[in-house]
């Protein structure tokens, strides 16, 4: 092997290594790179937090899942959106931490806009709570 | 007329009546830790807490996964090394102010006095916070520092210079009327 051969192939691994360290080390990978576990609509997901389904909900942590449903109310804390869904169930809500490149597309969104949103689901406490959040879909209509 | 001013007078009173609970579930709880060799912090905005002012009951529910880090790494050894979410995935707090006044419009300093539970180990604490009341609601804020040691958090040798033996939480939590 040419010593210029050794020095390309150190350069493709060095690059490489860098790439998986940088996501680990500075940055949080985006939510649109990663596959989608299940799609549901708010109801279905609140559902799950009550019934005896509740155990399912465990397959879905730290995993992406798109959710539909009606915005109940729009908030914004430290630059990061909050996009909060709602459904059949009167206390609980969906809430979407929203990623910080979505902040571009919130002027758009109004409450009981229907939305369809993929985000990394975290778990649940009165309502269900993911962060990461991206907008896929708006429909005006409801 | 008698009946029409009665109903009336009762509307009112109603109207006026404050609500018996309030609720945050956009909470913010804060994490530091800051040792010579680097400071950590992580933020968690979707903390679940209600608040029953005239029984001057407070009860907080924090799901670990929800905490932020500017690195995912760190991210990564929190939740599976440090705090083990799968096992214990939410700190509870449940507690009582201490000589607190509903009906006192504008900023108290309390005592905050309950139980905080992190990985299943439940200390008693007594927390200073600040109180204010307005038109729509309370905001109740403090901080407090934890031992990493009292909750059974280990870490390992190797990265022992890194994480502070002591923690400081700082919270913040802006409560509206809770209508279930």
């Amino acid at each position: 092997m040419t010593n210029r051969k050794i020095v390309i192939i150190g350069i493709v691994l060095g690059g490489l290594l860098l790439g998986v360290l940088g996501i680990g080390m500075f940055g949080v990978k985006d939510t649109s790179r990663i596959k989608t576990k299940a799609k549901l609509s708010t109801n279905e997901l609140l559902d799950r937090t009550t019934n005896s389904d509740s155990l399912l909900l465990n397959d879905y942590i730290e995993k992406a899942i798109e959710v539909t449903g009606p915005i109940k109310d729009i908030t914004t804390k430290d630059n990061k959106t909050t996009i909060l869904l709602h459904g059949g169930h009167a206390s609980k809500l969906v809430i979407c931490e929203m990623q910080t490149n979505q902040n571009k597309y919130m002027d758009q969104l109004s409450k009981g806009d229907v939305v369809n949103i993929k985000g990394v689901f975290k778990g649940v406490l009165l309502d269900a709570i993911l962060l990461n959040c991206i907008l896929i879909e708006k429909n005006n209509n409801g | 007329m008698v009946k029409q001013l009665l109903f009336g007078f009762a509307f009112l009173l109603l109207s006026f009546t404050a609500p018996e609970e309030y609720i945050t579930r956009q909470g913010t709880v804060t994490f530091f830790s800051y040792t010579n060799v680097e400071n950590i912090q992580a933020t968690n905005n979707q903390v679940l807490s209600l608040f029953k002012p005239n029984d001057s009951a407070i009860a907080v529910s924090i799901l670990m996964r929800a905490f932020v880090f500017e690195k995912s790494l760190m991210q990564e050894h929190f939740n599976e090394s440090y705090i083990e979410s799968d096992l214990y995935p939410k700190a509870t707090f449940e507690g009582s102010i201490i000589d607190f006044d509903p009906s006192f419009e504008g900023e108290q300093t309390r005592i905050v006095k309950g139980d905080f539970t992190l990985k299943d180990v439940t200390m008693e604490r007594e927390i200073k916070v600040k109180i204010t009341k307005s038109e729509t609601g309370y905001t109740i804020e403090g901080d407090f520092n934890v031992s990493i040691k009292d909750h059974n958090i280990k870490v390992p040798g190797l990265l022992s210079p890194n994480i502070a033996e002591t923690i400081n939480v700082s919270f913040n939590f802006q409560y509206e009327p809770y209508e279930n």
